[in-house]
């Protein structure tokens, strides 16, 4: 890798916070773990903080208050910050996004898909070492501290008590998604509903018992003591709070629960919609915005401003003044998911989903095809337009969608023009059309792998991007590995810049973004600045610069 | 990462969870998580309740008593019914049950099946703790315990008898620990049981002779086995080839022996012998009669005393009949083709022999038995080399091709069969032997950890054979000396039994089978009266006339050998069994319950049954204890992912991002997906499709292996749902191995084969799963150096075909690259060598050859 050259780096970041996982309420406002970033609210102010700020990832699950700082959990690991200006100051990475935080017994105790980890060391003096395994169990989602010992709730393997170094498993429900200790009390939240446990031992009560009858969900995502009230969230069926006799609903808390917490009177509900906030006086104020969701797939500008697809959550336009406007299912869009963009020569928007092909037209998405089919991708090729669906590759007539004949290989993955010609990659090697018949090209003709992900062409030469083989040049001389072993994702292939100047922009699975010279190599990944380091589509801002849709957010790279 | 998602959508059209969807059994059973038991509409119910089993044994000469204590524990904090399904000898005569709940034994009544069931589902019903002994089969039975009580364990007691072989100078004990995967025919018509496998046209009790599997030392529980051996007489040190005991002697008669701490995973027969002199067995009667006014039994052991005499062997046509099935797939595959080999390569000059395989279709290496010639012999080995394990078991099949086989009428037809047994349809197979053997004799040879004994050995009893067992860890060539020996040639044939006046009926074995060198005459009878008489025993020792007397004294009352009324009435209810050739017969129904409640004994109608008369779970009556049904270890050394058949598994894939479909009411509140390490996905309603759906990711690192999707369906009345749907990931490339079929020769056409090889990781990823890949090859190419390229095809699981064209100036070596996807889009790549012959007239050698005989039409061309 190059230390020289720095063609690119992240300038911005564009996130959507409303996927609130986790809320921490201080004076004055609250901290709130996003899958979009960390969160400051201050009155009416937000700052969003993320892996630009030193965050080892921007998708937040777990906050813990210490002393006058906070501890976040990430995907990525922990980071240990100051309570007011919101500086990282340490940071510890874990294998598995970190679901849970509690101090026990003088150390941190860290919950992880992967496991149980402790570290010992305050929010003063920061945190000493690496992080620590703690027993074999793994999936943690909850933690609570008790005089008892720490209890320890996961997703899937039950409940376990870890005892003066012993682990007890306490079995009784699956899955714990979170708990709340009142003396020697402990409330479970679990998909099975709520659970008290006195020490080790399991107390049904009169709240349990009524919750069949009660609540329209059982699956608990939180429970809160507020008061004399005891408060639970479930993954549907909203917020509701127990009188003593009967379970009261709170109104528009939203339906699906992932957190909460308590503040004076006040009741904080995250969900993926947003904070909401249910006050004492039973006014509800909603916060979060920006992208509907981080898990982004797809991007392309038309005159209207930058397309941005998401994975599950439609489609946003960012428009020239730096405006969002959401489309999904409810809002016009065909379906949510999105997995390619394109934009044809006439400067209409295309959108592959998973349900079919749409175009927009006069501000609307008109339906062009394949409805409830999967659409692979589309793509523009000079002045034709073409997809990818039921296993074929199709191209557009203005009419209607005709079939390819005989191209080689299966399940089209990525296509483009060279020249007059068009190169197709497919699960089965790289199609040329040379006019008179198709070119098949294998592992054996020495592609890197067979499962061509994405095709480009760049000075001329035809780069092929793998699933697993890495990136190749195709050129007079036979095939060139320039980037070997990385995994390229669908589509994520781009020229930039000028012809003489250009370099090649690759999106990886895992390994963050690629720019290549030829002779010369940059990588961008968390430590510098982006999201994620799963970049799933690329397109050139047009003034040397490139925006990286992520699975954590959008970036956009510009020269230094 | 976006890969194809269509395909993977198409592929995983199994992830549409629907609760209790019939499907072929020979297609995709519902495979369990890994570690959690599963009840047969997809919930998993929870871990295994069986925290331990005790076992002991008491040896006096040939008979021995066992009792077999199961431990349950509840680890929920509500009453559960626990319910494990396990495997005893098949001989065994089980006479008794009790069960201890805290302080308080109860001993088990003797019932007709239908009123013991009726009586424990009340007794769950109102509460109260109760356990069912129901037999399946000769040798599988379940425990049902209801209401086991967190906090409180429940013993379950089992007391049963049966008589010990002996054979070449040993005595040998078998106490069989797991239940093997079985192969179910048929088309399925219900689940009644809590198995894996549904009920089938052919197997109507599948579901419960099917338990599920825990992957080899998670099922969390394990056996203690302590036996006391009296051998009666001078016996040689006791030894256990299959685990490691600790044998304590006590004098030249006796020793104790205990089950090593470390070898206590119950995933493997455990099997003691001791070497006893035959001229220190002695021939004799045991007899037991409680009084005068009842009957009376006896056990006739006879042992003969003459040696035997220089060979005069009569030719033999040996058919090897051999299970080619996924099962055999490993090391019961190697074991059997050791054995073969070693038969055939000690075949007498004038034998003549054929080889013929089986799983879901049969094939021979010749339409015609082969000479004894070094040119066949060869290309017999070189056809057993060949085989591989894969597919289902139709023994039926195999054994119906052997007996249709064209044979030398001047030559002894012998049957070979080699198998592991795990098939359901027994009694058709038996049948079939009984109808068809004639004059021929069938020896059956069983392979692997826990091979179908009972089947093996009924096999033998109605071919008039033997049955010899090989585990895993026995070196096979001692195994195969000991039965080449007795298939050489029978020591003592044509036995009859005259007994000399004496008031004796129903003698066991009605047909008594022929006798090897060193093998005891063992028959079983009921007497009438008292009395005293000569019993001559005669048949013919190797072809000419023997006979062997016996003074026999038959008491009025005789209070001792209990023993012996309870293998006879076992043995008479097997009697009545097999005279029903599988059907329904209301009086020898009738007659089969009352020899087994006369006696206190399990049978296929009659059970024990015993209720704790106090009632534990008064609360939520709304919601009965769950059921949680005990998982059993996978026995060693079968593959899991082979052991049933050709079914491609649907939820296998690199990592990515599928889509998951699922079937619920379009009124439910919510549908929910909880993917492993937590992550949370709400499923949307799609109309158009009528289901809920979501697509998720499978990230790069995540390892190979299996998984779980956990779906709730939160349903509009407030009840929830809850299904597993597991899928796994793969990232590794197949392997597969190349053959020609012809001679390669410059300028020809040439036929290829291919078949797949599982590798470590193959098996690494379906440890554990009863869901098996026979064959996940979605493409196969083979390319020559000089770029001819041809794709082969599909034309049976696992074995893929096609022709090549041999470049004309071939010489020498011509060199082939193959290469494999598997249906998760894996690559897998290998080169293969193949000699040219020079020139046409040149005979090349050929690789492999084999011809495809049909199993009905064998009769043609016989000599």
């Amino acid at each position: 890798m190059s230390e020289a050259a720095l063609w690119l780096a992240v300038a911005s970041v564009l996130t959507g916070t409303g996927d609130v996982r986790a809320v921490l309420p201080v004076e004055g406002g609250a901290w709130v773990g996003t899958t979009g970033g960390l969160v400051r609210l201050e009155g009416e102010r937000e700052r969003v903080l993320g892996t630009r700020e030193g965050l080892p990832h921007g998708s937040v699950r777990a906050l813990l208050r210490e002393g006058d700082g906070i501890v976040a959990g990430t995907d990525g690991g922990v980071a240990w910050l100051d309570g007011r200006s919101g500086a990282v100051r340490a940071t510890r990475r874990t294998a598995a996004p970190v679901h849970a935080l509690v101090r026990h017994e003088g150390a941190l105790f860290v919950g992880t898909g992967a496991g149980l980890f402790r570290v010992h060391g305050d929010i003063a003096d920061g945190p000493r070492g690496a992080l620590e395994r703690v027993g074999e169990v793994e999936r943690v989602q909850a933690l609570a501290s008790t005089t008892h010992g720490l209890f320890v709730g996961t997703a899937g393997e039950h409940l376990h008590l870890w005892q003066g170094g012993r682990w007890r498993r306490l079995w009784g429900p699956r899955f714990v998604w979170a708990m709340e200790v009142e003396g020697d009390t402990v409330w479970l939240a679990t998909a099975d509903g709520l659970r008290r446990y006195e020490g080790a031992r399991r107390v049904r009560t009169a709240a349990e018992r009524t919750l069949p009858e009660a609540l329209p969900v059982r699956d608990l995502r939180a429970v809160r003591r507020v008061g004399e009230s005891l408060i639970v969230g479930s993954w549907g069926g909203g917020v509701h709070r127990w009188d003593g006799d009967r379970w009261v609903a709170a109104p528009e808390a939203g339906e699906r629960v992932q957190a909460m917490a308590v503040r004076g009177g006040e009741v904080f509900v995250g969900t993926p919609e947003g904070l909401r906030r249910i006050g004492g006086d039973g006014a509800v104020a909603r916060v979060g915005g920006g992208l509907p969701s981080n898990d982004l797939s797809a991007l392309a500008r038309t005159g209207e401003g930058l397309w941005i697809g998401t994975f599950d959550r439609g489609l946003a336009l960012r428009r020239p003044d730096g405006s969002l406007e959401l489309f999904d299912e409810a809002r016009g869009l065909l379906d949510d998911r999105v997995n390619r963009l394109a934009v044809d020569a006439e400067g209409d928007l295309w959108v592959a989903t998973d349900r079919g092909l749409v175009e927009r037209v006069g501000g609307r998405f008109r339906l062009r095809g394949f409805l409830d089919e999967h659409v692979f991708f589309v793509a523009a090729v000079g002045e034709a337009v073409v997809a990818a669906a039921e296993g074929k590759l199709w191209r557009w007539e203005g009419e209607r969608w005709a079939p390819f004949d005989a191209v080689p290989g299966a399940r089209p993955q990525d296509a483009a023009p060279m020249g007059r010609s068009l190169v197709v990659g497919s699960a089965e090697g790289l199609a040329l059309d040379t006019g008179r018949g198709w070119l098949h090209l294998t592992a054996e003709d020495g592609l890197p792998d067979e499962w061509v992900t994405a095709v480009a062409v760049w000075r001329g030469e035809l780069l092929v991007g793998t699933y697993n083989g890495g990136l190749a040049r195709l050129g007079a001389e036979g095939v060139e590995l320039l980037a070997p072993g990385v995994w390229v994702n669908a589509g994520a292939l781009v020229s930039v810049g000028s012809e003489d100047g250009a370099y090649v922009a690759l999106g990886s699975l895992g390994e963050g973004l690629w720019l290549l010279d030829g002779d010369e190599l940059q990588r961008l990944g968390v430590t510098e600045g982006l999201p994620d380091e799963d970049v799933t589509a690329l397109l050139p801002d047009g003034e040397g610069g490139l925006w990286a849709a992520t699975r954590g957010g959008l970036a956009h790279l510009t020269p230094p | 990462m976006r890969t194809d998602a269509l395909l993977v959508c198409a592929s995983l059209a199994c992830l549409t969870a629907l609760p209790a969807a019939p499907a072929r059994a020979e297609e995709d059973p519902a495979p369990p998580v890994a570690l959690r038991a599963v009840s047969p509409d997809g919930s998993v119910l929870g871990p295994c309740p069986l925290e331990h089993t005790d076992v002991r044994v008491e040896i006096s000469g040939y008979v021995a008593r066992t009792r077999v204590t199961h431990r349950f524990a509840n680890p929920y904090d509500e009453p559960i019914e626990a319910l494990y399904t396990f495997p005893l000898p098949e001989g065994a005569a089980v006479r008794d049950m009790e069960m201890q709940v805290g302080e308080r034994l109860v001993r088990a009544e003797i019932r007709r099946r239908q009123a013991a069931r009726e009586e424990y589902e009340a007794a769950r019903r109102s509460g109260q703790t109760a356990s069912l002994l129901d037999q399946e089969r000769p040798n599988i039975f379940t425990t049902s315990v209801a209401n086991v009580r967190p906090g409180v364990p429940i013993r379950v007691t089992l007391e049963y008898v049966e008589t010990l072989p002996y054979e070449d100078g040993v005595r040998r004990l078998v106490f069989p620990m797991t239940v093997g995967p079985r192969y179910v025919p048929g088309t399925p018509t219900g689940h009644a049981g809590p198995g894996w496998s549904p009920d089938t046209t052919r197997v109507p009790d599948a579901s419960r002779i099917t338990p599920p599997t825990a992957p080899p030392r998670r099922s969390g529980h394990d056996i203690a086995v302590a036996i006391d051996l009296d051998a009666g007489v001078e016996m040689g040190p006791p030894r256990s080839p299959t685990h490691d005991v600790h044998v304590r002697r006590i004098d030249a008669r006796r020793a104790h022996v205990e089950l090593a701490q470390h070898d206590r995973v119950p995933n493997r027969d455990l099997v003691l012998e001791w070497p006893v002199s035959p001229e220190r067995i002695a021939s004799g009667v045991l007899a037991h009669r409680p009084d005068e006014d009842t009957d009376g039994y006896l056990t006739l052991l006879l042992q003969p005393n003459a040696s035997p005499p220089p060979a005069e062997i009569t030719p033999k046509e040996i058919v090897f009949v051999m299970d080619t099935s996924g099962s055999m797939n490993g090391p019961p595959m190697a074991h059997s083709r050791a054995l073969m080999g070693r038969l055939i390569r000690d075949l007498h000059p004038q034998d003549s022999f054929a080889v013929l395989r089986y799983d879901t279709a049969t094939s021979a290496l010749s339409p015609l038995p082969l000479e004894n010639t070094p040119a066949n012999r060869r290309r017999a080995l070189a056809f057993i080399d060949g085989l591989e394990g894969s597919g289902g078991t139709d023994a039926l099949a195999g054994l119906r091709a052997a007996f249709a086989y064209p044979r030398d009428p001047s030559k002894l037809r012998i049957v070979v069969f080699l198998t592991d047994g795990y098939i359901g349809n027994e009694r058709e197979i038996l049948d079939e032997i009984q109808r068809r053997i004639g004059a021929a004799r069938l020896f059956s040879f069983g392979v692997g950890s826990s091979v179908n004994r009972y089947l093996l050995e009924e096999m033998a009893r109605e071919g008039r054979g033997d049955a010899a067992i090989v585990t895993l860890r026995d070196a096979p060539e001692e195994q195969v000396t000991a039965f080449y020996k007795r298939l050489q040639s029978p020591y003592l044939t044509d036995i009859e039994v005259d007994w000399g006046g004496l008031a004796v009926d129903r003698r066991f074995p009605e047909r008594i089978p022929d006798l090897f060198a060193g093998q005891p005459l063992e028959v079983h009878a009921r007497y009438r009266r008292a009395g005293r008489g000569t019993v001559r025993v005669r048949g013919r020792l190797a072809g000419r006339p023997f006979e062997q007397t016996l003074e026999v004294e038959l008491p009025a009352v005789e209070e001792q050998n209990a023993a012996v009324a309870s293998i006879w009435a076992r043995e008479r209810i097997a009697e009545v069994e097999r005279s029903m050739h599988g059907g329904t017969d209301e009086a020898r129904e009738e007659e089969l319950v009352q020899v087994a409640l006369d006696h206190r004994l399990m049978s296929r109608l009659t059970s024990f049954v015993a209720v704790e008369h106090r009632v534990v779970a008064a609360e939520d009556a709304r919601e009965p204890g769950r059921t949680v049904t005990v998982p059993v270890e996978m026995p060693e050394g079968v593959n899991p992912r082979t052991a049933f058949g050709s079914s491609l598994s649907l939820a296998r894939f690199q990592p990515g991002d599928p889509e998951l479909r699922v079937e619920a009411p379009a009124t439910a509140r919510a549908v929910t997906a909880l993917f492993p390490f937590g992550e949370t996905k709400a499923l949307r309603w799609e109309p158009r499709l009528g289901r809920w759906t979501t697509r998720f990711l499978v990230p790069r690192g995540t390892p190979e292996g299996n998984y779980a999707i956990t779906i709730l369906i939160h349903l509009a009345d407030g009840t929830q749902e809850r299904l597993e749907r597991p899928y796994t990931v793969d990232a590794s490339g197949p392997e597969v191995e190349l053959d020609a079929l012809d001679p390669v020769r410059a300028g020809a056409t040439v036929r290829l084969r291919a078949r797949q090889r599982f590798t470590a990781a193959d098996r690494a990823l379906h440890r554990g799963r009863r869901v098996t890949i026979l064959s996940d090859v979605a493409r196969l190419r083979v390319t020559t150096d000089g770029g001819e390229r041809v794709a082969l095809r599909l034309v049976e699981p696992g074995v893929w075909e096609g022709e090549l064209a041999v470049p004309e100036d071939a010489r020498g070596e011509l060199e082939l690259r193959v290469t494999a996807h598997d249906v998760a889009g894996n690559r897998g790549e290998t080169t293969v060598t193949l000699p040219v012959a020079a020139r046409a007239e040149d005979p090349a050698r050929v690789a492999r050859s084999e011809a495809q005989v049909d199993a009905t039409g064998l009769g043609e061309g016989a000599p």
